[in-house]
This record gives structure tokens, sequence and C-alpha cells, in this order.
């Protein structure tokens, strides 16, 4: 997997963006078992156009088929409306799986207000994403049912926040 | 051709089926051999490339040893 081609790729077309999930935990604080990229868009019309542009140059390729039965290239898509078809779609591209989610469970605030929040990383290379704070990562396990949250990295994460409440 | 695919309440079937899709097409494009390297290597890179220095690798675990998608 190639994290740093996949978001230079949305970086490169201004994609608006947020780094979530295991790769974002990964980058951010240890080593995690992921096998995809896990990204919240903006939910916009011009955004979708950003999203589907880099998409494209990555050489992602989407489904729409119950059956799975129908991969083809973003860039042999007609345009960037097939992202309005549904909350999230499961990609594949040469450089690694991505999971692209227009929504988030447990982030209703949306992508504005939690946008407002997140800080720009980089990756070890020194490639810049906007990544998922720590206090709306626990926000995300905690919305999942308890037999699906992943334990070890709540428990991390809930032992780094801040003190609520302090002097 | 860009009519809604799923209805609101079937979230999780779709992510479910959209993750079965993508896991089926990406052993049929990589031999499991050659994913299971592909992304031992990546994890190893990523690793090593960490500001904090390199830590220890996590074991294999069974979902991954197959294949399927592990995130989130």
């Amino acid at each position: 997997m190639n994290v740093d081609l996949i978001l230079s790729a949305f970086n490169r077309h201004h994609a608006e963006y947020i780094l979530i999930g295991g790769m974002n935990f990964f980058l951010v604080h240890q080593p995690v078992t992921t096998f995809d990229v896990d990204i919240w868009i903006e939910d916009s019309a011009a955004n979708h156009k950003a999203v589907h542009a880099a998409l494209s140059d990555v050489g992602a390729e989407v489904s729409f088929s119950p059956k799975g039965d129908d991969w083809r290239l973003v860039s042999q898509l007609d345009g960037p409306d097939w992202l309005a078809r549904a909350p999230l779609f499961c990609l594949l591209c040469p450089h690694g799986a991505i999971d692209i989610f227009r929504s988030v469970r447990g982030l209703e605030a949306g992508f504005a207000a939690c946008r407002a929040h997140c800080p720009v990383r980089h990756t070890p290379t020194g490639v810049p994403f906007r990544s998922l704070t720590d206090e709306l990562m626990v926000a995300c396990q905690l919305a999942l049912p308890e037999n699906e949250r992943k334990l070890d990295r709540l428990r991390l994460l809930q032992a780094s926040q801040p003190i609520q409440g302090g002097g | 051709m860009n009519e809604p695919i799923i209805s609101a309440g079937d979230l999780a079937a779709w992510k479910a089926q959209q993750e079965a899709n993508r896991a089926a097409r990406e052993r049929a494009l990589f031999p499991a051999a050659e994913l299971w390297r592909r992304q031992q290597e990546a994890l190893a890179a990523l690793a090593g490339l960490r500001p904090q220095g390199r830590q220890q690798l996590p074991e294999p675990e069974g979902p991954a040893a197959s294949g399927q998608n592990a995130a989130q």
C-alpha cells in the first residue's frame, strides 16, 4: 500500500477530505493492521469533482453491482455524479484499497464542524493530510456496536485525551 | 445511471457487500501470497519510517491472513 500516493492525489486536486480509520491511527499513534485508506470527504458537488479526479489519477476502480461483477475505472465514468449514489464506496487501486465516506457514524456534527478541529499532519515522508483528532476517533469507536469496537485502539485514544474540567 | 443505489437503513448491508466484493476483486488481481507480502511490506515500510522510530509490527491475524478487509 502506498498511502503517500493516494493522499498526494487528493491534495493535488484540492479535495476536501479527512483521513479517518486505521490508517489515520497508524500514522498518528502506532502500527495497526489495516488494509485500506479510509477517507471522509466533504459532501458537495464541487468536492465530488475533485475527489473523482483524484481517484481517476490513482487508477481506482469501483463496483456498483451487488455481485461485484461490474468493476470499472473511475476515470472511465462519465463524471463525479456516481459519488452521490451511495453513502460510501470501497474502491481498489494499484496503490491500495480506498474507502470513501460521505458521512461517518459518530461524527454527525458534519464535515465542516469536524474539519475545524482536525489538524493537518504529515506522513513520515512529508505528505500533508488532514487528520481526524483523537477525540473524534473515540467518538467513531463509541458509535460502533460494542462487539465491533477496536478496544486496544480505544484504550490508547482515551488515555491520550486531555482531562476535562481541570483548572 | 446516477440514481441512488441504496435506501436509508441499508448502509450496513451495502458496506459489507462493497467490502466483500473488493476483497474478491483483490484476490483475483493478486494471488494471496503476493497480497500478504505486499501488505506486510507496506506495514514494515510505514513503521520503519515513523519519526518516533521503528516499532514492532502487529502479529498477523486471521482476517489479515485471509486477505479480508480489516479497517474501521
